[in-house]
């Protein structure tokens, strides 16, 4: 058998589902010991049987995608923006999240948002500050004013209130 | 009769009317915020509430609570995140109406759906409450768990690839195990984290699977999210639409009342179980999950048709179906109003004056969507370098917002990439969603049941209810599979 045929998404997604199981098992057995069991329930009884239904799902999805072979392409060309945004997506909003606390909502989420415009859609910076601005300034409103939702000041905004 | 006027006297009192106007929209905005639905929403205004009568406080919070599911029925439609799992069903048809430009029509279906729905579930609800809170009495943990797995049994069938739906599903009901267990308190997968000490919190799960991944998705293409680049249809095609299928829309909302007065069976159940029953119903099943209007006529008419048997049941049992029934159980208590059998007969003005309340907010919640939907809709022609971002913020703040806590964003953001993942391997994400959901409730009343029991498995098939529910489960799993094969007998017979 040739590895290209594996490359299929049933077969790639079931060896995960089996060794998440298998790690969910290991773990219940653990909750098992640590626990008595009464009248037939213990903390492992629900885990066990749910980790076990899924490996047999997950070989069914396996034996299912040996039979249909290939059917997944890597498609991630450096050249092409779109290969790499959704990654770009996902790293810049855990940044965003990470700095919040400390740049406070104001500056991070301006920050952020002008970012993505100008990258995602190429547009002038000022234009780009503009339309930031009012979007934060809206989401503001309606959080904080509106819905007394506190956003974290930040460091800075603390530090020069001399808070 | 007395009760009846002073209960129309009550009502149209200034007070009570500013209650619900200013409830029911500030519903609508908190539903359409992603991440915030009617349990955020009720705790956000609650040090307010308290301050009011309880007549109007409850006027208020209880338009509130109607309202926020019609608001995430909204950005259900239009960016492909339900405010609450209530919309997870309004999802499936109402997103592909809205990228075949019909953003118009879906939220037309979805606001008349809401007013009908509402309606007759209220009308029914206050002539037939106190009968229907003695037969929901009936149910024992045996009864409690069957009708959660047969929730679950409809969304993993309904799925397009059924044994992903099963897998999906099951995922869900193991991420519900996370914390520490009902029965003796043990920790389980925490690994010392505090977060998720009480249960994976669903908000932030909510929050990534559906807005954190459709931002993603949304931001591989540079269009719009209608595809078409225009609003095609209105607001009153979607109402006209709406009254072709009246028959599915009277059936969905009897689903969705006989739902809502089981106890701890809450509003998704009843959209998911429509949605299912309409598509098995319809003459091109294949088109349901498509773009087909009687999806979103379904599970909207039974989401807010439950709403009410909901709150009967909150009412008259003090056992709340949904997140949301809970916290407006907790506030009645606050104002004094103890649920419990006799609520109907101690507080009948009170209860009563509810009731009359929100028939009117099934009104209000229509003109407010035929006045503003052409607004809402122009969502979907903007460019994605403006949507992406700014779903982003909003819905992780909706995820902050709820506990006022970091770690919320961070498991947001988790469940967006395994979101992501998932749409790209095939799985849809609202099974997941409904098995973390509906996870502590399977659990619990299996314990239940086999303490009960002594650990024997026989209770689960021990009362005439629970035989039948579990019947119905069985024939869910056969259905897809008895069609084809009866076809192929047919075939080979010829």
């Amino acid at each position: 058998m040739r590895f290209g045929k594996l490359l299929n998404k049933d077969i790639v997604a079931g060896v995960v589902l089996i060794l998440f199981s298998c790690w969910v098992l290991q773990e219940a057995r653990n909750f098992a010991a640590a626990a008595q069991r009464f009248r037939g329930v213990s903390p492992a009884l629900f885990p066990t049987m749910l980790a076990a239904g899924i490996i047999l799902l997950a070989s069914l999805m396996i034996l299912r995608g040996l039979r249909k072979g290939r059917d997944w392409r890597f498609t991630f060309d450096i050249r092409q923006k779109n290969s790499y945004l959704a990654i770009g997506l996902v790293a810049g909003t855990a940044l965003y999240a990470l700095v919040l606390e400390f740049l406070g909502f104001l500056t991070a989420t301006t920050l952020y948002t002008l970012t993505f415009i100008v990258w995602m859609k190429g547009a002038k910076p000022l234009k780009a500050l503009i339309i930031s601005g009012v979007a934060v300034g809206a989401i503001y409103f309606v959080f904080h004013t509106l819905m007394f939702v506190p956003f974290p000041a930040g460091e800075i905004l603390s530090f020069v209130l001399g808070e | 009769m007395e009760l009846l006027s002073q209960v129309i006297v009550s009502v149209f009192q200034w007070q009570n009317l500013i209650a619900l106007l200013s409830g029911s929209l500030f519903g609508i905005i908190i539903g359409v915020l992603p991440g915030l639905g009617p349990a955020a929403g009720m705790a956000l205004v609650l040090p307010f509430v308290l301050k009011l009568e309880p007549v109007t406080a409850l006027i208020f919070i209880g338009s509130l609570y109607k309202c926020s599911n019609y608001g995430g029925s909204i950005t259900a439609i239009l960016v492909n995140t339900p405010g609450d799992a209530a919309n997870a069903a309004t999802v499936m048809d109402g997103y592909p109406l809205c990228e075949k430009g019909k953003a118009g029509i879906a939220l037309g279906l979805s606001a008349t759906g809401a007013m009908v729905g509402g309606t007759i579930g209220m009308i029914c609800l206050i002539f037939t409450a106190p009968f229907l809170a003695k037969f929901a009495l009936q149910f024992g943990p045996a009864e409690y768990f069957w009708v959660a797995i047969i929730a679950l049994s409809i969304i993993a069938t309904s799925s397009y690839d059924i044994l992903k739906g099963i897998i999906s599903v099951g995922v869900g009901l193991m991420l519900s195990t996370v914390g520490l267990d009902s029965i003796i308190g043990n920790e389980r997968f925490t690994f010392g984290w505090t977060a998720v000490m009480d249960g994976m919190p669903f908000i932030p799960v909510l929050v990534g699977l559906f807005a954190v991944t459709q931002a993603l998705v949304l931001a591989e293409s540079a269009e719009s999210i209608s595809r078409i680049g225009k609003i095609a249809g209105g607001f009153f095609e979607g109402v006209v639409i709406y009254f072709k299928h009246i028959f599915s829309a009277i059936r969905s909302a009897a689903i969705g009342l006989f739902i809502g007065i089981l106890p701890a069976a809450g509003m998704s159940s009843a959209g998911l179980l429509a949605w299912s029953i309409a598509k098995s119903k319809a003459k091109h099943p294949e088109t349901f999950g498509k773009g087909n209007p009687e999806g979103v006529i379904a599970s909207e008419t039974a989401t807010n048709a439950c709403m009410p048997g909901d709150l009967v049941c909150t009412l008259a049992l003090g056992v709340p179906g949904s997140m949301g029934a809970a916290i407006f159980l907790g506030i009645m208590i606050a104002l004094g109003v103890v649920p419990g059998p006799l609520v109907f007969k101690e507080k009948a003005d009170v209860v009563y004056t509810l009731f009359a309340a929100l028939v009117l907010t099934s009104f209000l919640l229509f003109l407010f969507g035929m006045f503003l939907s052409r607004q809402m809709a122009a969502v979907t022609l903007l460019p994605n370098e403006i949507i992406v971002p700014a779903v982003l913020v909003i819905s992780l703040l909706g995820s902050y917002a709820v506990n006022m806590n970091m770690n919320d964003v961070i498991i947001s953001l988790a469940f967006g990439a395994i979101g992501y993942i998932m749409q790209k391997t095939g799985f849809s994400p609202i099974p997941l969603l409904l098995g973390l959901v509906l996870g502590e409730m399977v659990e619990s009343n299996y314990h239940r049941a086999l303490l009960m029991s002594r650990g024997s498995y026989s209770i689960f098939l021990s009362s005439t209810i629970s035989q039948i529910l579990c019947l119905l489960t069985v024939v869910l799993y056969v259905m897809p599979y008895l069609g084809p094969l009866w076809r192929r007998l047919r075939g080979a017979d010829r």
